[in-house]
């Protein structure tokens, strides 16, 4: 025991030492290492920070301890009673409807109607301007309500404070302008600006029908305010035995921005796969700094063996200044990594929906500091091994070892090992195992088949027949040549590129499939919250005005699953794909037909009498996910009954058309009776579509027009940010690519030195020498482009068909482009490397060697 | 070879001296035959027991010195010792410099000393551990005349106090014939033995004091 801790001390003693010499070759692979580590703590610590902030703020994100949100209808008086026995009870409605400025405007707005109660916040405070009377503020005077209105519905109309505005039956008056609103973001996506009303207001409206789409939300504050965890689970727990089949869904303060939360992980998780690739790519520079080192330390090496220091403690003494710069590079992308949540935080301040808590975050800053490592020791590993096995005869003659030597056996056991902690840490810490673990074998058929390409490309170099020229030849040769650039380069630049690549086709495959939607028969408006009584006029009104081409109309209620076969589901063992039916209420209708866009494929559809037990029709991919199929029954809460439907048939839906299509299609008799609202589509020539809108808001004050463009525009916005981010984050990995290039070109740079020297002594000019390198360049560059439209597309099929679920098609002007952009950076910082060899006199040189 | 013998070991280059001389060292495995150092056989030896036999039995010198870069004199030389978990390594390093007259060089680097100093410093380094066989690879080929003599003096003058056994590998048939015998190597092969008379065999001068 002694002995071995006596042979670690000895093995740190001579790190240290040797350390003394400096870090002067290591710039690259500290820069790779601080590169990569620094990009996945950033993204690993701002998720965190937005996240802490979420939880935070959870009682004010959403807007109590916990809450009951419902679709449709208010919840009942026993479940009230429920609620107000255990604490303080707000109750809060909010719509879409359509505002106009005063009577005489004539185009409406769609706009987000909140309606308070006297007990509304009961957590964190409402600002606005002017005033702070709340009450006050909202309160009926001369006849009308107040109401507090986003700045963006004051510009966008012209208005300002006094002012009206009218929804519904009822005009409001402009009191003040809403600041903070406490809860905005847990309500969840907002299409329009938000109108702040009263209770009494939103009933004199008249906007609220038996299912008309109000989500009615009920926050409680617990124990006034101090409730603990435990408490707020036991009152979660005493409200799903009393409500078994409520409609209900409860969300409590640690859980306050669902959405928010899903999609900062998936974000964080693309953010950190790409980061990681860059991390990798700068692997290669890694290894390669460690294998110049090692080479130049090749005397010491065999001197220390000659004096007695055996394989283990010589690899020990240089895994030891490995791990030490390595840890100067990791804790220089830490440093990185904890600072950019703030800056990012400062750019984004108003566009995050809650402040984001700033602070350092152990855990994500470990994480990376981990990878980092474990990154590190992987690519070291190899050279590291080959180093132990210098043989001390390198000391007794200049020989040049050509053998292409293995590590032994346990270092590649020790590479296999860091692989599998790698994978181990990224399923850890990423949420999505399917696409870490598709990532990874990606990732790592993508680096072995960049190896057997440089491998191929040399020995092709190799056997290829004798070149006419020069610079060919030398070209050629330095393809095949003892200690040649090939992998490093092929490798680094073939990954960097790719990736670019793939996210140029994911992005050109986005925004053909947001065109084609627009442009082929998808409607041009979405009309909800219809009456049944208002249908035949509506219908007859759109199809006055000039232009409209189609219009279409479905039953609409909102229902939500809380049994399957008579057993409540768990929405946590599934997987996200399907999780999502069970999220909350969902849009359900009722036909007596297949509905279009969808297509049976397996039991028949009821007949249009069809008069028995309730029926269902279920997608294809959410009965597989749900394990259910014909003959099993659903029971779906719609407006406060449980319904119980047998599954008679299963379909498949084209999404992709954005017209209307619902997962659950009911045979018309289960909702017989049921009050419920319609939904219309209508499609339009762009040119008169505002008239459509005119004509629609100018009949039907209760009718919510939204825009199909503008929807899509919104969501093409949101993506056009999302892909930005992610640019970003490859942008490293392309950063990284250049490096190791540079890199690479620098442990090439004493050879090509020497060589270079001979030849200008033999008579060469500059210009052979620089299309001797140029044409070189040229072949590894196009090898690398090669590889990067065949693995780029690869990949970008893949998250098209499978994450996205879009159709694919290749465009090859996209691929062209990122190629046409990211190769001639990455290849021309590799050629100024080799710049500065050029120019140096040859003498000096010359001398040096004899 | 017995025990405090020295052996000038001579031949044109590539007749294999450098070669005989790693086999000696078990730096290198001989193709065919068996090597025995100080009772042990160096083919049975793994890698590690090797080095361990290095370290206990074998100071090596090359014509280039090789000291680490990196280390200080004192630090080149307390290596073996520390390589041996010796506890006083660096009183011993610094016993083993003044023996050689660098008591004043301890804290140099490689880089600041000249280089019959720098192959003083290898030569406190290959005796340091108490090696009863000295291996020398043209210990003077990088040196001025003057300095090689007094290199040349120094060794001798150590195996002459300690008895230890010295193989000397060099190009200069005067070096060769201070010997107590010396082999002629051609080709691999050992083509002449001769054992040089005593009065050639003397020291010129005395260099160091003890």
């Amino acid at each position: 025991m002694s002995a071995a801790i006596g042979h670690l001390a000895t093995a740190w003693r001579i790190a240290l030492r040797e350390l003394r010499g400096g870090a002067a070759g290591f710039r690259i692979f500290l820069v790779c290492l601080s590169l990569g580590v620094g990009a996945i703590a950033a993204v690993g610590s701002f998720s965190q920070s937005v996240i802490s902030g979420l939880i935070d703020n959870g009682q004010a994100l959403l807007g109590g301890d916990l809450e009951l949100h419902q679709h449709g209808y208010p919840i009942s008086a026993q479940a009230r009673r429920f609620l107000t026995r255990r604490g303080e009870l707000s109750e809060i409605a909010t719509m879409r409807t359509m505002a106009r400025a005063g009577s005489g405007d004539t185009v409406r707005r769609l706009v987000e109607i909140k309606a308070i109660d006297d007990l509304y916040p009961l957590y964190g405070a409402l600002t606005f301007e002017p005033g702070t009377d709340l009450r006050a503020a909202l309160a009926q005077r001369r006849g009308r309500h107040g109401a507090l209105v986003e700045k963006a519905l004051l510009e966008s109309r012209g208005l300002s404070i006094g002012d009206p505005v009218q929804i519904g039956d009822i005009t409001l008056e402009v009191r003040g302008v809403i600041g903070i609103e406490p809860d905005r973001s847990a309500a969840g996506f907002a299409i329009g600006p938000r109108i702040m009303i009263s209770k009494p207001a939103l009933n004199a409206s008249g906007l609220v029908q038996l299912g008309s789409l109000v989500h009615w939300r009920y926050r409680l504050k617990l124990g006034g305010g101090s409730a603990g965890n435990s408490e707020i689970a036991q009152v979660v727990g005493a409200l799903d035995a009393a409500f078994p089949d409520a409609g209900w869904t409860v969300r409590t303060r640690a859980n306050a921005a669902p959405g928010l939360k899903r999609f900062v992980d998936r974000l964080t998780l693309f953010l950190t796969l790409l980061s990681f690739a860059a991390l990798i790519v700068g692997g290669v520079g890694i290894g390669n700094g460690v294998k110049a080192y090692l080479d130049r330390k090749t005397a010491t090496i065999a001197t220390l063996k000659c004096i007695g220091a055996g394989g283990g403690l010589i690899f020990l003494a240089y895994l030891f200044q490995i791990l030490i710069l390595a840890g100067a590079g990791i804790l220089a992308g830490l440093v990185f990594g904890a600072l950019v949540p703030g800056v990012v935080a400062m750019a984004l301040s108003g566009v995050l929906p809650v402040d984001a808590q700033f602070g350092l975050y152990p855990v994500p800053l470990a994480v990376a500091a981990l990878l980092g490592i474990v990154v590190a020791v992987i690519f070291a590993l190899w050279p590291l091994g080959r180093a132990r096995d210098t043989r001390p005869a390198a000391l007794f003659r200049d020989a040049v070892d050509g053998r292409r030597m293995w590590p032994r056996r346990g270092y590649l056991a020790g590479i296999a090992a860091g692989v599998a902690v790698l994978l181990g840490l990224m399923l850890v810490n990423l949420d999505d195992r399917v696409i870490v673990f598709a990532y990874a074998a990606g990732l790592l058929a993508a680096i072995a088949l960049l190896f057997v390409l440089a491998h191929g490309l040399s020995w092709a170099a190799r056997r290829a027949p004798p070149l006419r020229g020069t610079a060919r030849r030398m070209a050629l040769a330095s393809l095949h040549r003892p200690g040649n650039l090939v992998a490093s380069f092929v490798v680094s630049l073939g990954i960097g590129l790719a990736l670019i690549v793939a996210l140029a086709l994911v992005d050109s495959n986005i925004n053909q499939e947001l065109k084609r939607t627009i442009a082929e028969d998808a409607p041009s408006f979405f009309f909800v919250d219809i009456q049944r009584d208002q249908l035949a006029r509506f219908e007859a009104t759109a199809r006055a005005v000039p232009g409209v081409r189609k219009i279409q109309n479905v039953p609409m209620l909102r229902g939500r699953i809380v049994r399957i076969n008579g057993v409540a589901p768990d929405a946590a063992s599934l997987p996200h794909n399907v999780a999502w039916v069970l999220r909350g209420d969902r849009g359900i209708t009722y036909s007596a037909t297949v509905p279009a866009n969808s297509r049976l494929t397996t039991g028949t559809w009821w007949s249009a009498d069809y008069d028995g037990p309730p029926l269902v029709s279920l997608t294809e991919d959410i009965a597989a996910g749900l394990n259910v199929t014909l003959g099993d029954t659903l029971t779906v809460n719609v407006l406060g009954r449980p319904v119980v439907a047998k599954i008679a048939n299963l379909r498949t839906v084209n999404w992709g058309s954005l017209s209307i299509n619902f997962v659950l299609v009911f045979s018309p008799n289960t909702f017989t009776g049921a009050p419920h609202m319609f939904l219309a589509t209508a499609s339009v020539d762009e040119a008169d579509e505002p008239a459509l809108q005119r004509a629609i808001s100018a009949g039907f004050a209760n009718v919510t027009a939204v825009s199909v463009r503008q929807a899509v525009k919104t969501v093409a916005d949101l993506a056009g940010g999302l892909l930005m981010s992610l640019r970003a984050a490859s942008g490293i990995a392309l950063v990284a690519a250049a490096l190791v290039l540079a890199g690479t070109m620098a442990a090439g740079y004493r050879a090509r030195l020497y060589d270079a020297a001979i030849l200008k002594t033999l008579g060469a000019e500059r210009k052979v020498l620089i299309r001797a390198y140029a044409l070189e360049f040229l072949v590894l560059g196009t090898a690398s482009a090669l590889f990067a439209v065949v693995a780029g597309t690869a990949a970008a099929y893949g998250v098209t068909i499978a994450v996205l679920k879009f159709p694919w098609a290749f465009d090859p002007a996209a691929a062209g482009l990122a190629l046409l952009l990211a190769l001639p950076v990455s290849v021309g910082v590799g050629l100024l490397g080799t710049w500065r060899i050029l120019g140096r006199r040859p003498a000096p040189l010359l001398r040096a060697r004899e | 070879m017995s025990a405090g013998e020295t052996v000038g070991l001579v031949g044109p280059s590539g007749s294999g001296k450098s070669t005989l001389l790693m086999i000696m060292a078990g730096l290198e495995a001989p193709s065919r035959g068996i090597v025995q150092v100080a009772g042990h056989t160096l083919g049975d030896l793994g890698e590690d027991r090797l080095a361990a036999f290095r370290r206990d039995h074998v100071g090596i010198v090359f014509q280039s010195f090789h000291l680490i870069p990196t280390m200080t004199a004192e630090e080149n030389v307390a290596l073996p010792l520390e390589l041996k978990g010796e506890r006083k390594a660096f009183e011993k390093s610094r016993e083993a410099l003044a023996r050689v007259g660098l008591e004043a060089r301890l804290s140099h680097y490689p880089g600041q000393l000249s280089g019959g100093e720098q192959q003083r410093v290898a030569l406190a380094r290959a005796l340091v551990t108490g090696a009863r066989l000295l291996l020398a690879d043209e210990p003077t080929g990088n040196l001025d005349r003057a300095t090689g003599e007094e290199i040349i003096e120094l060794m001798f003058e150590v195996q002459e106090r300690d008895g230890i056994t010295f193989v000397l590998i060099t190009h200069d048939p005067a070096l060769a014939a201070r010997c107590g015998r010396v082999v002629h190597l051609l080709d691999g092969r050992i083509s002449a033995q001769e054992k040089p008379a005593p009065e050639t065999r003397r020291p010129a001068r005395r260099l160091v004091t003890t």
